[in-house]
């Protein structure tokens, strides 16, 4: 198994016929109930580019052929650059790659097991952590740091991300001026200009708010990464099934499907090609409180329904699977991460954030469900790796060999298959009861918890050129000069 | 039952069965008959609010039903609020609460829900919407005499704006006549006491429960 060579596509949830009628009342929606965008610059580009604008209400009337022209401008496939470029993600088709999101606010302390708020620290911590992950492909920036000044903190992110971690680095943007920033500090990484266009080693991500609304910095944001022609952009929506958008999930399919290809259209308008990916982290309501549930099986559902627009669209995706609404390591966590992110994985979605570390109702991270999440990833990319049926496979002279009665385990053929053929897990307990017992009943959780502490102590990777650092930390600097912070 | 009775008893049923339109047209028989709005307020919608609202704490309803309901409370208090002559005889209330989403942030559906419990808890709510001022909180407040401001925030980049709130509303000397919630998922409890917030919930039933001690020590 080539955990760098993930297939997904085993899943395909809606039909051929269902994903037109989606895609078509779709293009009613844009036509007759438009979206609003909170920006008088995105508004007068709309309106420049024929579609329908109403100034007073912000509100955009899109027309279909905007929509088939910025689908046909958008490109197929996206390289996310990593700092070690066996990393670097192909984002196309059915490829299919797992990390970690977004910005919980807080995270259970690995030693006294104590729910505290984020810090700078910590970022740099989950970072390294995820780089000595296996069946993690990228860091997509998971905890926010509550202790750096909070109109830049997403550049000390970036900046942590960067120097802690080889594996390809995702994460959210909150102004137009350090959206900016950000992309000078990729550029930097890269190598500069040139380098920046052929292998971005960044993407950002920018959501609506649902129900129909793209908001004001949000909008600045879309425009600012578009402009750059090359780094790439995450346009999605977050529609909760029952509060935000329609209590049918198909409803809400069309709603965020609306919101995604609005914004995209942005996008193309203001430079035809720029490389955007299609986003999706909708799921249910929880209809008791009106929380976002983000442990659903519906949020599996969705997912798995826009993995295949995606592929429809032929646009590379941003997807989400493998949270949990439990507020710690339990069975809870288990079986709502499995699911999700079996469906996530199956339906051939490509940039699956959020499958690992995060539980809570998005709000906590913990270095123990990284490990745990790791071991289900692995078992995942197990099934997406298939059977491979062949004249060796099938190994019909071994077991003539063998013979009735007989056994495998001492057969050359069956110890140079097993890594490629067995998942091997590593926190999952296999012993027998006896065994258990005298080892100390240790759960999954125990084991789990011994692994990140191990993993914490000992992996360090190489962190930028301390001239490179500097670059990125004066950067950030007169960044915050621009904006009046300290 | 007599006919008053009887008609008390259908208020109360048409909220019990969030029914928006059976609500309205019994509220503006109460007017054509001449009956006292506030006694029909208090003796037919409100005892059909407490029941919902047991009903959705003991976790029988859900929350769409929650919502329709205190809907169509508004929509019943809308019309009897023709019959108060010039603000004399308002009605009891637990308080009066201005809810808006803080300037620059257009996230509504976590306030949205607190407005509905907060009616549903005997509250007056004035929800006016997203991406409001400091000035246009305080505004709104003053004219419909509020007592407290609710106010939510999601981003990071805009939860400053409950500072500016609450500092605007110190400059005017109007902190002992104003007092303010904060609430929204970027938003805990040593944000609040930092920004000299009066009251956080890390929910909706959270802020109803706030609300409720906020009045009861003023």
């Amino acid at each position: 198994m080539d955990i760098w060579k993930l297939k997904g596509g085993q899943i395909k949830y809606l039909s051929d016929d269902q994903i037109e009628e989606i895609h078509l009342a779709t293009l009613r929606l844009l036509q007759e109930t438009g979206v609003v965008f909170d920006n008088e610059e995105a508004l007068k580009i709309f309106e420049k580019n024929g579609a329908v604008v109403d100034y007073a209400k912000k509100r955009v009337w899109i027309l279909p052929s905007m929509v088939k022209e910025a689908l046909a401008s958008s490109p197929d496939r996206i390289t996310l650059a990593a700092r070690n470029p066996k990393w670097d993600l192909i984002l196309e088709k059915q490829r299919v790659y797992f990390g970690p999101g977004t910005n919980a606010l807080h995270l259970l302390d690995i030693e006294t097991g104590k729910r505290r708020p984020g810090t700078i620290q910590d970022v740099y911590d989950f970072a390294r952590f995820i780089d000595g992950l296996e069946n993690i492909h990228f860091y997509k920036t998971n905890i926010w740091p509550t202790d750096v000044p909070q109109e830049t903190a997403d550049l000390y992110q970036l900046r942590a991300s960067y120097n802690s971690t080889k594996k390809s680095v995702g994460m959210a943007c909150f102004s137009r001026e350090t959206t900016r920033a950000a992309v000078k500090m990729a550029e930097v990484v890269a190598g500069g200009s040139a380098e920046l266009k052929k292998r971005p080693p960044i993407v950002i991500n920018v959501l609506s708010v649902s129900p129909l609304q793209w908001g004001r910095t949000n909008c600045e944001i879309i425009m600012e990464l578009a402009q750059t022609g090359s780094v790439p952009l995450i346009i999605g929506s977050e529609p909760q099934c029952g509060t935000t958008a329609p209590v049918t999930i198909a409803g809400a399919i069309v709603l965020g499907n609306a919101e995604n290809l609005a914004g995209i259209i942005l996008a193309q308008l203001v430079k035809p090609g720029c490389p955007v990916m299609y986003g999706m982290v909708g799921s249910v309501s929880d209809m008791k409180s009106g929380q976002y549930a983000s442990g659903a099986v519906e949020l599996g559902i969705i997912t798995a329904c826009f993995a295949q627009l995606s592929h429809y669209y032929k646009i590379p995706m941003y997807s989400t699977g493998g949270m949990s609404d439990s507020k710690s390591s339990d069975v809870q966590a288990g079986y709502e991460k499995a699911i999700q992110i079996m469906m996530a994985a199956m339906s051939g979605a490509n940039y699956i954030h959020d499958t690992a570390g995060l539980f809570d109702l998005c709000l906590t991270a913990s270095f123990e469900q990284f490990v745990i999440d790791n071991e289900i990833l692995g078992m995942v990319a197990r099934i997406l790796s298939g059977v491979n049926i062949n004249h060796d496979t099938l190994a019909l002279d071994i077991i003539n060999n063998v013979g009735p009665g007989g056994h495998f385990l001492a057969e050359k053929h069956t110890i140079s298959h097993l890594k490629q053929e067995h998942f091997i897990p590593e926190v999952s307990n296999r012993q027998t009861r006896q065994m258990w017992e005298a080892g100390g009943c240790r759960s999954a959780l125990d084991t789990a918890r011994e692994k990140a502490r191990e993993l914490l102590k000992k992996h360090w990777p190489e962190p930028l050129q301390e001239d490179m650092d500097k670059e990125l930390l004066s950067i950030i600097e007169s960044t915050e000069k621009k904006l009046g912070v300290r | 039952m007599d006919e008053y009775e009887k008609l008390l008893s259908e208020l109360k049923e048409s909220i019990i069965s969030y029914d928006l339109e059976k609500a309205v047209k019994l509220a503006g028989i109460v007017l054509d008959k001449g009956y006292d709005a506030i006694d029909a307020i208090e003796k037919g919608l409100t005892p059909g609010m407490d029941l919902i609202g047991e009903r959705y704490q003991s976790g029988d309803l859900f929350l769409p039903e929650l919502v329709m309901a205190g809907n169509a409370m508004q929509a019943a208090i809308n019309v009897l609020k023709k019959a108060f002559v010039n603000g004399n005889k308002l009605r009891r209330v637990f308080g009066r609460v201005v809810l808006g989403t803080v300037e620059g942030d257009i996230h509504d559906i976590g306030k949205t829900i607190v407005s509905s419990l907060l009616t549903a808890g005997g509250f007056e709510v004035y929800d006016i919407g997203v991406d409001i001022k400091a000035e246009e909180f305080i505004k709104k407040a003053l004219e419909v005499n509020a007592n407290i401001i609710g106010a939510s925030a999601l981003l990071s980049t805009t939860v400053t704006k409950q500072k500016e709130l609450i500092d605007l509303i110190k400059e005017k000397g109007l902190k002992d006549r104003l007092r303010v919630i904060v609430g929204g998922a970027i938003t805990n409890r040593s944000w609040a006491d930092k920004i000299g917030a009066d009251g956080y919930g890390e929910n909706a039933v959270e802020a109803v429960a706030v609300c409720k001690l906020l009045m009861a020590v003023k």
